[in-house]
């Protein structure tokens, strides 16, 4: 023990037990409060004293707010331990003395039976002995105290201690002092030999008392040995009596002769032990010399042995113990506790205003004169992140009469396109430079739109496409942000506002064909011109929900066909590019189920992220794509409108692909809590027609326009479900002015 | 053990996700400004990446390239002497005015360059192989330090990865490896350490280190999390709360209180979760966790929540009933009268006293019990190994939010034996603050010790094998 103390040979050792102790205890402190971490005067402290993760926390948990409680809450309970120990070790005492002057008996008169003595005494201790020793080889069960604690005297000790400790202090602190106790306790090997050391030193104290009594009892009064058998003879006992006193015999206790045993066998009635037949008067003296050298060596000697290496192991084990640092607990101490430093840049670094797009002074676009003659306009793609190997990226060539240029990816075609650009016999009417939204502008590419404005007379538009692939990989503000970078990537080249469009290529609708074709005029792009047709829509609308109110029967998924197929016939001049608008780029498409699915999801990208997060209006959005496509189908080819029960099998398989239903009237698999009552399903109806309805307006213009336009007009938390034909009519009422208000203000 | 520290630059065109890579390497979301616009770093700047209390590895991140194309024609401009080193040449170039007049972003990246052991180039696969591709990775090496491409965005649905491994080893470019900086997986950050360690074998020590640290950090990491979702359910499935019999608001104020405990409880798990995986509590706005805010958009107790995890009305019907709470299951198959006095004396003599026992005698009493039915533990079980799922394979940049996989059931195991012997222990809930002896014993009940580490064991398995499927 104390002079052992080994020098610590690594600073890893310079923390106590109590220390972790009470980092365990502030662990489970957090946990139960489920504490927010953050950056206190114990984490920087921590930070200060540095070390491995182990260290830190320690750090932490002993400059912890709640440290002097814990501390002695813990305190607490090794106190109430130690006194339980204490009191233990006195009755234990006193049981030993009680167990001894029992063995010894208190009838003057009758001899005592030596064995009988032994037995008793030592019988039993020496069977746990043994029990413990098994236990102690069996290899150590998953790092809890396992058998010891339940199975030794001093699992049942501290077992009691805690259950005391639990109804004296009913406060957390205490809760949680116990709890760090018997975490430690479980850890390693520290549970065992604690176990083990308060089992041995118990049966030390048995021992003691026993012994005390024994020499008390046999100073101060008589004792005849004898011993007793009804089957077995002196030959037996013998032996017997050799064996045991073997020990005794080497230190000096005297241990009776093999004639003594013979003469001290029981001589039947205690009448005849005063005049001891045989005549051997010593006997007593040899055998009372065993009985406190059995004591000694058997009982009293082996514990003070194992209490000593008990308690010295359990020193080396609380030494060697550390945090499980893999615990929930300390785990997300880590960043915290170890965070990494940031560092200069290792390389000296000029500190030099970095110029950023936009930062340059625009260059105002010359006016200039050519010598050639006009000819047609020129378009080139810069960058295309997509490069489709069969299909040729020039839109409208058969519309608009372009001069390609091609796709310009890397330093030669840039070489090339200005070298076409200056010296070709023509001056372009224009030239339209194609970029995908999903690439982000850069200085590089600003620097090459700079240099092909300067290189013709003519404008330079920049025609920005793969709006729909940018919405698809985020939100809509990521679109707005994009687009005002490339705004200001133009601004640097000298490139006009108005001559940057967004116009998705792969979902060319009419109006955007005949934006492309001013373009290539040079023209300046005209605003789209609304289609006005909303309120008519809207009466439709208002129509067919006073129908259904009227009948009291919930839409079926072929009168919602109907309603799309009557707002779209509104349209009907503009259905064609409204499927283009909506349908996936290739119309030979077969399968209906994927298209419907495709106009689902191309409508979702298209309404505003507010919207998205409300389940109905993503329904409705999502609804208006689907049934949208149909609506086309069936204007387009009339015949399709036959085929609408098929379609509409197909449309329950599209909610399903959102997470929503479609309709609620057929599926029968609806369980009660999803079942919505008729208003509920009547405006799950009127909300996918009032999306279509606008969808159908706002087509032609921006698609980060329109989802603006739909964000101002239709608040998702303001409305939801309408109870009567009236509320929806103001409800509509209220949509067309502020419909017409954001559009005059997109305007501009 | 001491390594020599190995300096790692990450360059890439502009918005390719370099800042996120040294983020997810270094798992330290406060490090730079992460933005899906151009030019967000404007500056280089490191971050240690600590082994064992001391820095194995410095990273450093850096200004996008953003005009390689004009920077690569004034070097090669420079051109002269065809034996003259190209790495004089781009000290000689870096030496000049116009190098901080025209490409000031650009030096800056080429000067950390040349002061480090290796460089990780980072590009977003969305893009085809450009030009600018090109021109960056020539410039990469005139420097002569050896480039490994690091492939973001393989995770994409319009990622071109398979184009740009064709593409790539066309330009001299041998060693790829594919890194998501949105999903994470973890084998392919211990990947691009291997590569690492092929390339740079005087720092083969400090990878490995850093390799065996990263796993071992890996395991601890879901065992800590699984351990934190066992005693959620353990405290849920045990919590038992007595209710006397007369009375239905009396009734109704229980299995709101009851609720309001689990839910509690949850929220609990949840942050402990987001915490274990480091999440700032102001940074979900920009996550793609299925929650909000720290916490589940969906009530526990609302039907909705159970789709939402994937289980149906069908398969909520068949655990017993729609989330809630369940009264009085735990009967043993004795009627009243028989239970309550077999009970205790059962109870008493196989020193059960204190659970079974008090249990028969609050039924004399006239009194019932609440607890958490099983669709309400399943759906425990499944949303928080669902967030778990989400945070393991989440990288540190990611800014979207997620979709739910409603494809896949996690748990399709079913429900554990273990929850059912939870039921039978209501002294393992720690959640019954009334009576707060309770919640004391369970803290030093050796059994529920066992149990909750055989529950989070299972719950390891269940997550090991949906993410095979």
């Amino acid at each position: 023990m104390g002079p052992h103390r080994r020098p610590s040979r690594t600073n890893k050792t310079k923390f106590t037990l109590a220390d972790r102790l009470l980092a365990e205890a502030v662990r489970i402190s957090e946990r139960d409060e489920s504490t927010v971490l953050r950056e206190d005067d114990a984490v920087k402290l921590a930070r200060v004293a540095g070390g491995s993760l182990e260290e830190r926390i320690i750090h932490r948990a002993s400059a912890h707010e709640h440290n002097s409680q814990l501390s002695e809450a813990l305190q607490h309970i090794k106190l109430a331990m130690g006194w339980l120990i204490g009191i233990c070790t006195g009755l234990v005492l006193l049981a030993g003395a009680g167990a001894a002057r029992g063995a010894l008996g208190n009838d003057p008169i009758e001899p005592v039976n030596f064995f009988w003595v032994i037995s008793s005494l030592l019988g039993v201790q020496t069977l746990l002995l043994l029990l413990w020793i098994i236990i102690m080889l069996l290899p150590a069960p998953g790092g809890r105290g396992g058998l010891m604690g339940m199975a030794s005297l001093g699992g049942i000790v501290l077992g009691i201690g805690r259950k005391i400790g639990m109804r004296l202090y009913r406060n957390s602190q205490h809760a949680v002092a116990v709890e760090a106790n018997a975490t430690m306790l479980a850890r390693g090997d520290l549970g065992r030999w604690t176990f083990s050391a308060v089992s041995h030193g118990l049966w030390l104290a048995f021992n003691v008392g026993c012994l005390l009594l024994v020499i008390i009892l046999l100073s101060v009064k008589h004792y005849e040995f004898c011993w007793q058998t009804t089957i077995l003879n002196e030959h037996f006992y013998q032996p017997i009596t050799r064996i045991i006193g073997t020990l005794p015999e080497l230190v000096g206790f005297q241990v009776p002769t093999d004639e003594q045993v013979a003469a001290s066998r029981w001589p039947g009635s205690p009448t005849d032990v005063p005049g001891s037949p045989s005549g051997i008067v010593d006997a007593k003296d040899a055998w009372s010399s065993l009985l406190v050298g059995c004591l000694v060596l058997y009982g009293f000697a082996p514990r003070v042995l194992l209490l000593g290496y008990s308690l010295s192991r359990r020193r080396a084990a609380g030494r060697r113990i550390r945090l499980d640092t893999s615990l929930p607990g300390y785990m997300r101490l880590e960043p915290l506790l170890m965070p990494s430093q940031s560092l200069a840049p290792t390389a000296d670094s000029v500190d030099s205003g970095i110029s950023t797009i936009g930062s340059e002074a625009p260059i105002s676009p010359q006016v200039r004169e050519s010598s050639r003659p006009e000819g047609p306009p020129c378009i080139f793609a810069l960058e295309l992140p997509t490069q489709s190997p069969h299909t040729s990226w020039l839109p409208c060539s058969t519309e608009i009469e372009w001069r390609d240029l091609g796709m310009v990816d890397g330093r030669d075609d840039r070489h090339r396109v200005q070298r076409q650009l200056t010296e070709g016999e023509h001056e372009p009417k224009c030239v339209v430079a194609v970029c995908s939204l999903t690439t982000t502008p850069d200085r590089g590419i600003a620097g090459f739109l700079s240099i092909v404005q300067q290189s013709v007379v003519n404008p330079v538009m920049l025609v920005l496409t793969d709006g729909h692939a940018l919405r698809q990989r985020s939100d809509g503000e990521n679109l707005e942000s994009r687009l005002a970078d490339w705004q200001a990537v133009a601004a640097a080249s000298g490139i006009d506002n108005e001559h940057v469009v967004e116009i998705d290529l792969d979902h060319l609708t009419d109006q955007s064909i005949g934006l492309l074709r001013q373009l290539a005029q040079g023209d300046d792009v005209p605003a789209p011109q609304s289609m006005h047709k909303l309120p008519q829509t809207f009466e439709i609308i208002v129509k067919r929900a006073d129908a259904w109110w009227s009948k009291s029967t919930a839409p079926t998924q072929e009168e919602q066909v109907q309603l799309h197929h009557d707002i779209a016939g509104l349209y009907r001049n503009r259905i064609s590019q409204w499927r283009r608008f909506i349908d996936s780029p290739q119309e030979a498409t077969v399968d209906l189920s994927q298209r419907l699915r495709d106009g689902a999801e191309r409508a979702v990208t298209l309404i505003p992220k507010r919207w998205k997060a409300q389940p109905k209006w993503l329904a409705a959005g999502a609804t208006a794509g689907a049934l949208g496509c149909i609506a086309a189908a069936t204007w387009f080819t009339p015949a399709a409108i036959a085929a609408l029960p098929m379609w509409s099998g197909v449309g329950a398989a599209v909610g399903a692909a959102f997470g929503f239903k479609l309709t609620g009237k057929d599926d029968t698999e609806l369980s009660e809590d999803e079942v919505q009552d008729l208003a509920g399903e009547i405006s799950a109806a009127l909300r996918s027609a009032v999306v279509f309805a606008l969808l159908l307006e706002l087509q032609g213009r921006g698609e980060a326009v329109i989802t603006r336009v739909l964000d101002g007009v239709i608040d998702p938390e303001e409305t939801q479900t309408w109870a009567n034909s009236q509320e929806v009519q103001t409800w509509l009422g209220h949509v067309s002015t502020r419909f017409n208000d954001v559009l005059a203000r997109e305007v501009n | 053990m001491s390594f020599p520290v190995l300096r790692i630059t990450v360059v890439g065109h502009t918005n390719t996700g370099k800042t996120s890579l040294i983020r997810t390497l270094t798992r330290d979301i406060e490090f730079g400004e992460v933005s899906d616009r151009p030019a967000v770093t404007r500056e280089v700047s490191g971050i240690t990446l600590n082994v064992e209390d001391q820095s194995a590895i410095e990273l450093f991140d850096t200004p996008g390239l953003e005009d390689s194309i004009s920077l690569l024609n004034s070097l090669e401009n420079l051109q002269g002497d065809r034996h003259t080193p190209r790495v004089d040449l781009i000290e000689q170039f870096l030496s000049q005015a116009d190098a901080e007049n025209h490409f000031p972003q650009e030096s800056k990246v080429v000067r950390q360059v040349l002061a480090s052991d290796v460089v990780l180039y980072v590009v977003d696969v969305r893009e085809r192989i450009l030009g600018k591709h090109r021109d960056e990775l020539d410039i990469l090496s005139w420097c002569a330090k050896p480039v490994l491409p690091v492939l973001n965005f393989t995770a994409a649905d319009d990622a071109q990865t398979a184009s740009w491994r064709e593409q790539l080893p066309r330009i001299a470019m041998h060693a790829i490896v594919e890194f998501d900086t949105v999903v994470y997986a973890h084998q392919d950050e211990l990947h691009l350490y291997e590569k690492l360690r092929t390339m740079l074998d005087s720092h083969r020590e400090t990878i490995d280190a850093l390799i065996k640290l990263r796993s071992s950090q890996r395991s601890q990491l879901i065992q800590a999390s699984c351990y934190e979702i066992a005693e959620l359910l353990i405290d849920s499935a045990a919590l038992a709360l007595a209710v006397t019999m007369n009375g239905e608001t009396n009734t109704r104020q229980a299995v709101n209180r009851m609720h309001n405990i689990v839910r509690r409880r949850e929220q609990n798990c949840v942050s402990n979760l987001l915490q274990l995986h480091r999440f700032r509590d102001d940074d979900y706005a920009t996550t793609e966790l299925p929650i909000e805010d720290g916490r589940w958009g969906l009530d526990l107790f609302n039907p909705q929540a159970m789709k939402q995890v994937g289980l149906h009305a069908g398969s909520a019907a068949a655990t017993g009933a729609l989330v809630g709470v369940t009264l009085d299951i735990m009967l043993g198959g004795l009627s009243l009268g028989t239970g309550t006095a077999a009970g205790a004396a059962i109870g008493a003599l196989w020193g059960l006293g204190e659970t079974h026992g008090k249990r028969f005698i609050d039924r004399l009493r006239g009194r019932r019990e609440l607890r958490c039915n099983d669709a309400t533990l399943r759906l425990l079980e499944l949303r928080q190994i669902m967030l778990l799922k989400a945070l393991l394979h989440r990288g540190h940049a990611s800014q979207q939010p997620m979709k739910p996989d409603n494809t896949t059931d996690p748990g399709s195991t079913g429900f554990s034996p273990i929850l059912r012997k939870a039921r039978a222990e209501s002294q393992w809930s720690r959640l019954d603050e009334a009576a707060n002896q309770h919640s004391m014993k369970a803290i030093n009940d050796p059994a529920r010790a066992t149990a909750v580490e055989q529950l989070a064991e299972e719950i390891e398995r269940k997550l090991e094998l949906s993410d095979q499927s």
